[in-house]
């Protein structure tokens, strides 16, 4: 993607080369019931500093994208290209791979109950994180710097928690131990993957919120997957909506929010709850999620879109610019080229 | 925890209690005369030897007087007295104890090193070569039965290789180190006598050995099993999603884990050899607890199989407390409670 792509402001981009840059990224799963296509073609750049949200529902395909860049899925065909820095990542030898995963693109995840390991103390784990890379800290400048990083995600009485087990602490305190270990080799991105879908609705906006300062003090690059959109606004310089697999939209979160091209958008938009209305049911997205076993022909949304056309289900579209976003939808996004034509 | 051993602690000898009546009412309940291995056959014949065997050892008395004599005796530390060997039973045990733990302990540790390693090697190539080769040698180790394969090596080791010497602690003409712990090789070592700790070392390979792949056998199919289960951990994915090299995600992160149920069948194990490896202790003439219990059964020496009894519910009992310690320790979630 250039400089010149809707969305991308060019205050963050100008003369900068993009840290992570996926491009026609494709995951195939073999499974007994034949093969699921659960990424087929994503492309999309995250520069340094920025944050980028990846939105969609669950099955959407965009946990699976991010495992892919780094190696973690297994049986599966992948085929396209992600790089870190110019380094093709797709096909890396794991031992290589390794230098990356952690060090330089950390990943946290969305349930922390499960993401410790139970009988290994806070402290501990850390450590292991700290010396898989640092193959010369020792075991006491790891404890330090253990304590100086849960001080900085605003775990009360570091020392005492360091000596903590997982069980010992509530589900918020261990997504910051999570994100202390993930910034504990000072990456250059950050991927999040669901970081607060699993903890109470009033720890969501605290570690979000840490997340936020982090991003700042750091410099880190961030990519946010989430199936909310509100959590996006206030923490994404770009979104990029996935569905059945593919980015059916992406720009930047004003003009998307304000103006969306897709109605896959619009349908996620309509259920946020608003303060100004009071609906005393949200709305909702009618159907299911098109499954990656067997999708159908023409564009995967169809079956469920409130505008769908004949044409709609002979191909399907790809990204197109409608206004300041890029659609992949032939009746929005060609209506608002045409709108732009005769406007101009 | 310390409230709740101490009450484990406690009802110790309640359950021992237990198990020495059951044993004691089930050993009276066999049809079968003790007299026969008390006087020999051709005394039976004689009423009077008869009669005085009967009031000597006790047999005139009926079935609940003899049995509150014997638990009168156990209170006391008394397990009776041998008929067979006519000697306490209990000194009969503490002879023969030191054999079989030297054994156990011996096999149990060929059986957890191997079990382990065979059990990670599986694991880390789940249906690979190595994985096969792993899983046919555990389940030979685990349904060759132990007479068979205590023969086979000793045909094979010691009668045509000569690679090791035949059954038995120690060489026949050997005379055992002095007394002090029971433990041929440790006693051989606290005297300097090392050419008796070598031919003492020597002896215990091959029964120890079969013995120990019987453990391997359980241990490996275990630490398989538990491992994979911890592989699709999510713990284990974040490890490895921060770089962790496999080698630590495997035997810091998942091992510590999938070892949790190893403990408990490691201690069951433990005990079970200690008055179980009867047909081991036969094959190799090991002077042992398990040779001792079929000596006994066979010449239906009561206080003898009610001895052996009551220290194989022992050993459960005390490996059971270990276990729940050793469970404490490694897993701080259980430590707490």
């Amino acid at each position: 993607m250039s400089a010149d792509v809707p969305g991308v402001d060019s205050n963050v981009t100008a003369g900068r080369r993009p840290i992570l840059s996926v491009s026609d990224l494709c995951v195939t799963f073999t499974t007994s019931a034949g093969p699921a296509r659960a990424v087929r073609g994503v492309t999309f750049d995250v520069y340094p500093g920025e944050s980028v949200a990846i939105v969609g529902e669950s099955g959407s395909g965009k946990s699976v994208t991010m495992m892919a860049l780094l190696g973690m899925v297994a049986n599966a065909d992948i085929s396209g290209s992600a790089t870190y820095r110019g380094s093709e990542l797709i096909g890396m030898e794991v031992s290589r791979l390794r230098h990356i995963r952690g060090s330089k693109v950390a990943m946290i995840f969305q349930d922390p109950m499960t993401s410790l390991n139970p009988v290994l103390t806070i402290g501990r784990q850390m450590s292991l994180v700290m010396q898989a890379h640092q193959p010369d800290l020792s075991k006491k400048a790891a404890r330090t710097r253990a304590i100086e990083l849960l001080d900085q995600v605003a775990i009360s009485q570091a020392a005492r928690r360091c000596d903590s087990y997982p069980h010992e602490l509530s589900g918020g305190m261990r997504q910051r131990v999570m994100i202390a270990m993930a910034i504990s080799n000072n990456p250059e991105v950050l991927i999040a993957d669901e970081p607060t879908t699993a903890l109470d609705v009033t720890v969501q906006a605290q570690i979000m919120e840490l997340l936020g300062d982090l991003r700042r003090d750091h410099h880190l690059a961030m990519v946010l997957i989430t199936h909310d959109l509100g959590v996006v606004a206030g923490a994404a310089d770009r979104v990029a909506v996935m569905y059945a697999g593919r980015i059916v939209e992406q720009g930047a979160v004003g003009p998307l929010f304000a103006d969306p091209g897709h109605p896959y958008t619009r349908g996620l938009l309509d259920c946020l709850p608003r303060l100004d209305e009071r609906h005393e049911i949200r709305a909702s997205i009618a159907g299911v999620p098109a499954s990656p076993m067997s999708l159908p022909p023409g564009c995967p949304f169809a079956p469920r879109c409130s505008y769908v056309e004949s044409r709609c289900s002979e191909s399907e579209p790809f990204l197109e610019r409608h206004h300041e976003t890029l659609s992949a939808c032939f009746v929005l996004a060609g209506d608002g080229l045409a709108a732009a034509a005769v406007d101009g | 925890m310390k409230r709740y051993l101490a009450i484990r602690v406690a009802v110790m000898p309640l359950l021992l209690f237990g198990i020495a009546s059951i044993v004691f009412v089930v050993s009276r309940l066999t049809p079968a005369d003790p007299l026969v291995s008390i006087v020999g056959e051709r005394n039976l014949t004689n009423p009077q030897i008869v009669a005085a065997a009967r009031a000597r050892w006790g047999l005139n008395d009926s079935v609940p007087v003899q049995y509150a004599k014997y638990m009168k005796n156990l209170v006391k530390g008394d397990l009776g007295t041998s008929f067979t060997t006519r000697r306490p039973v209990l000194h009969d045990l503490l002879d023969r104890l030191p054999a079989t733990l030297e054994l156990t302990f011996v096999a149990l540790l060929i059986g957890v090193v191997f079990g382990v390693g065979l059990g990670v090697l599986a694991a880390r190539n789940r249906n690979r070569l190595i994985d096969h080769v792993a899983r046919f040698v555990a389940l030979i180790g685990s349904s060759l039965p132990a007479f068979w394969a205590g023969l086979l090596v000793l045909y094979i080791f010691y009668a045509r290789l000569g690679w090791l010497p035949g059954p038995g602690r120690i060489d026949p003409r050997s005379v055992a180190p002095g007394h002090i712990t029971g433990f041929y090789t440790v006693d051989s070592l606290l005297h300097g006598d090392w050419s008796m700790f070598v031919q003492s070392v020597k002896h215990l390979i091959l029964p120890a050995s079969v013995l120990g792949w019987g453990v391997v056998g359980i241990v490996t199919r275990l630490v398989r099993a538990s491992l994979l289960d911890e592989f699709s951990m999510e713990y284990v994915r974040v490890a490895r999603a921060m770089g962790l090299r496999e080698r630590t995600v495997v035997n810091t992160h998942a091992l510590r884990n999938a070892l949790l149920p190893t403990i408990t069948i490691v201690g069951f194990l433990f005990a079970f050899l200690l008055t179980g490896a009867v047909l081991t202790e036969t094959v190799f003439s090991w002077p042992g607890v398990g040779s001792y219990a079929v000596e006994a059964s066979r010449k239906l020496d009561y206080p003898a199989i009610i001895g052996v009894t009551i220290l194989g519910g022992f050993a459960f009992l005390i490996t059971n407390l270990i276990t729940d310690i050793a469970y404490a320790v490694a897993d701080p979630r259980i430590r707490l409670s």
